[in-house]
């Protein structure tokens, strides 16, 4: 066994990590079968320069999830089964803002005939932002998710409702020689949650959208339920880069994680049309909004420009916002609370063998 | 039918061990990185022009560099490496560095084929950098690579950034363990004085339960930089006197010249050429007590178009860090603290501080030993791999023996 050499540095928050009281805000999205391939196919299924023994493959009912979730207890329990090899006593416990945009996959077992057997439903999560750098380096070097560093406010108001999401990175807002990268806003959400909806209504009005709601509630445990196993697997792709070749990997692989949403309460849905969602034109984010979400911008097209209702600040740190503004439909949206496990079951598939 | 390891051995070249054969490159090759859309790393070697540059040294225990070289680079048997990490005699001493970056941009000539714009015309990086810098020697461990092995490399056992990018770029493709931090540096209480601090995430007690919140890591103050009449002792007990003595100043050199690194660091004062080191592994997802990938890495900053040097007087810098919760861990690596946290400030004394303005390349960046990685689920286990020669000894490799790691290294 090679034995990590943990320091201060590398103590990541290890797995299993639990979130107590998770508030969840999640937002489904139409988007077009090429975008939902695309991932599977550039990450998933190609040589590398071995084929893995597994094709993943889109959903032919066309929605994913836009995933915003507020953690005030996130923390880890490795310490409780073995002796802590990651961070030391007491240093387990944080909060945290995390967004990701995820679907639910077919991962098909591929024979060395090709034939393709035992199928199971996987998510991915192609696109993921964290606002606290600590459990950013553990999504990254653990989990395999590639998240990005951000700044995210969620304000959730009652009397009057309100429901504001801003979510902001360093970025470039054209590639140019002379661009100074600096914290460019990436996203705005907002919606009044107090104007709820009733689910089947909401499903009628979208072609596919309750087979993809079943998938979804297959994997969460409504508090109550007498069915407490709710495992819902993702599968990321776990690389590193070679220390000066940009294209080559030194370790890639597939990973299996697995979340279990428990005691989910308070669940509320409501009309996508009224949500207001935006996503702002970056060229740091245009091929993230091109390849995920099918969203283009011509540099000299005519679009709604900056944050609706002004520009606003993140955690006191001045965000550019002068950006083309790209709406984006939202079908349906729900929230609700939870406690969430999230674990790591096994490596799928270790390539470059 | 021969056996695979039989048929290497056959297949040896003429008076070649077969130990040589395991010092070639094995284990998987060839792995393309999967480019996602939204990733931010910029690749190497990187040009920063300009840059500030605040430095303060003080003693260090020795005793806590080569702790750090056990168990950070002496890993497995001297035998199995090839090569000890030990603290640099003639400069028992940690620098802290303040470097404010107004340009960061990418420097590779090739092309990246993973987007539209090549990377070094998409835009300019600026930040600020902290780390603390301990010199210490890589030995060959025979008689010929004790020779054109021996290097003396910069270990940064800690290293913190302003910018998210920066931060993944060192701690995913460099082997540096970049953490993410608020740093705040500028003019201090005068003028022409420096003013720095630090703030990172941290538990404030190790009570079970207690929330992670940005703690204050690190605060420096200066006066003004020498000659100033703003100091508290007569500047000419202060250590920017020694550079004004002849015989002082070719003391100095002298030693410099008999350490035989005076191309690499001049002491340690102001670097040329600093090469640093650093380990560069990633755990296994599930049993995360093992790597997956280990290996010792060394790039190059080569300073250039020094100007603008200036000393401050030691006796009037603050250096005062903060032995407080999760921080004790940090600080026990280059600080005497104790074994649990006095939940006080540790005040540094400095020997000597100074500012520079320098163009600083980014560059040579080469894993120089892959440790073994054994693995599961019926996967062949990996090899040491090693690419050990001093760089004064890379042009002329092959004279001493048998090249070896031939492409897994850029040149």
């Amino acid at each position: 066994m090679t034995r990590f050499v943990p320091n201060f540095s590398t103590n990541e928050l290890l797995p299993p990590w639990v979130s107590i009281g998770a508030r969840n805000w999640v937002f489904a999205l139409k988007v077009k079968h090429k975008n939902l391939q695309g991932y599977l196919d550039s990450h998933f299924n190609c040589g590398a320069p071995d084929v893995a023994p597994f094709y993943y493959e889109a959903f032919e009912y066309p929605y994913g999830l836009l995933r915003v979730t507020k953690h005030d207890n996130f923390s880890s329990r490795h310490g409780e089964q073995s002796d802590s090899l990651g961070a030391g006593p007491g240093m387990h416990t944080l909060s945290k803002i995390d967004m990701n945009w995820a679907y639910p996959v077919q991962r098909w077992r591929v024979s060395p005939d090709n034939f393709r057997y035992d199928r199971q439903v996987v998510w991915v999560e192609p696109m993921a932002f964290d606002n606290n750098s600590y459990s950013m380096f553990s999504s990254r070097e653990i989990w395999g998710t590639e998240v990005d560093m951000a700044r995210i406010s969620l304000v959730e108001e009652t009397h009057p409702g309100r429901l504001h999401i801003d979510v902001a990175m360093q970025g470039l807002q054209t590639f140019t020689p002379k661009s100074i990268s600096h914290l460019i806003g990436v996203l705005h959400i907002e919606m009044d949650p107090e104007v709820s909806s009733d689910l089947l209504t909401e499903l009628e009005k979208h072609p596919g959208l309750a087979e993809f709601m079943g998938v979804l509630f297959s994997s969460i445990g409504l508090k109550g339920s007498p069915n407490t196993i709710h495992n819902s697997e993702v599968n990321t792709l776990k690389q590193f880069r070679d220390v000066f070749n940009m294209q080559v990997a030194v370790y890639r692989a597939i990973i299996a994680p697995r979340t279990n949403q428990s005691n989910v309460t308070d669940m509320v849905f409501y009309d996508g049309s009224k949500v207001e969602l935006d996503f702002m034109w970056s060229q740091t984010m245009a091929e993230a909004l091109n390849d995920f979400f099918d969203l283009h911008y011509q540099l000299d097209g005519k679009r709604s420009m900056g944050h609706p209702g002004g520009a606003d600040d993140i955690d006191g740190n001045k965000v550019d916002w002068s950006l083309p503004r790209l709406r984006k439909d939202v079908v349906l949206a729900a929230s609700f609370t939870s406690d969430i496990t999230y674990d790591v079951t096994g490596t799928l598939h270790t390539y470059g063998n | 039918m021969p056996t695979l390891p039989e048929l290497k051995t056959r297949l040896l070249p003429m008076g070649a061990l077969p130990h040589e054969d395991a010092r070639m490159i094995t284990g998987p090759q060839n792995i393309p990185f999967a480019q996602s859309s939204s990733s931010e790393q910029v690749p190497p070697p990187y040009h920063f022009p300009g840059v500030t540059v605040n430095a303060f040294v003080w003693p260090v225990n020795i005793d806590r560099v080569q702790t750090y070289c056990d168990q950070t680079f002496n890993l497995g048997t001297e035998e199995e490496r090839g090569f000890v990490y030990r603290p640099a005699p003639f400069w028992p001493y940690a620098t802290l560095l303040f470097l404010e970056y107004p340009i960061m941009i990418s420097s590779n000539p090739l092309p990246q084929d993973i987007g539209e714009v090549p990377y070094s015309d998409r835009g300019i990086i600026s930040q600020t950098e902290v780390f603390v810098a301990l010199p210490v020697i890589r030995y060959g461990t025979n008689p010929v690579t004790m020779v054109t092995e021996t290097s003396l490399e910069w270990a940064l056992p800690f290293i913190v950034v302003g910018n998210p990018m920066s931060s993944v770029c060192g701690r995913e493709m460099l082997g540096l363990g970049k953490l993410l931090a608020d740093i705040e540096t500028g003019v201090g209480w005068y003028p022409n004085s420096f003013e720095g601090s630090i703030k990172l995430p941290g538990w404030p007690n190790l009570e079970p339960g207690t929330q992670m919140r940005d703690m204050e890591f690190v605060h420096v103050r200066t006066n003004p930089v020498l000659p100033t009449f703003r100091t508290s002792q007569s500047p000419k007990q202060s250590l920017s006197t020694l550079f004004e003595s002849r015989e002082a100043s070719f003391a100095i050199e002298e030693a410099a010249s008999l350490s035989n690194f005076v191309a690499d660091a001049s002491l340690g004062m102001i670097p040329t050429n600093m090469r640093t080191v650093g380990l560069k592994q990633y755990r296994d997802a599930v049993h995360t007590d093992r790597a997956v990938y280990q290996s010792i890495v060394t790039c190059r900053a080569r300073y250039s178009n020094l100007d603008k040097f200036k000393m401050y007087d030691e006796e009037d810098v603050q250096i005062e860090f903060s032995d407080r919760g999760s921080f004790n861990e940090i600080l026990q690596v280059f600080l005497d603290v104790g074994p649990t946290p006095s939940n006080e400030s540790f005040r540094v004394k400095p020997i000597a501080g100074y500012r520079f303005e320098a163009d600083i390349d980014y560059d040579q960046m080469r894993v120089i030993h892959s440790f073994p990685i054994d693995r599961e689920d019926g996967l062949p286990p990996i090899p040491a791999q090693s690419d050990l020669d001093a760089n004064w000894a890379r042009s002329i490799k092959g004279f001493f023996g048998p090249l070896r790691h031939p492409m897994r290294n850029a040149e």
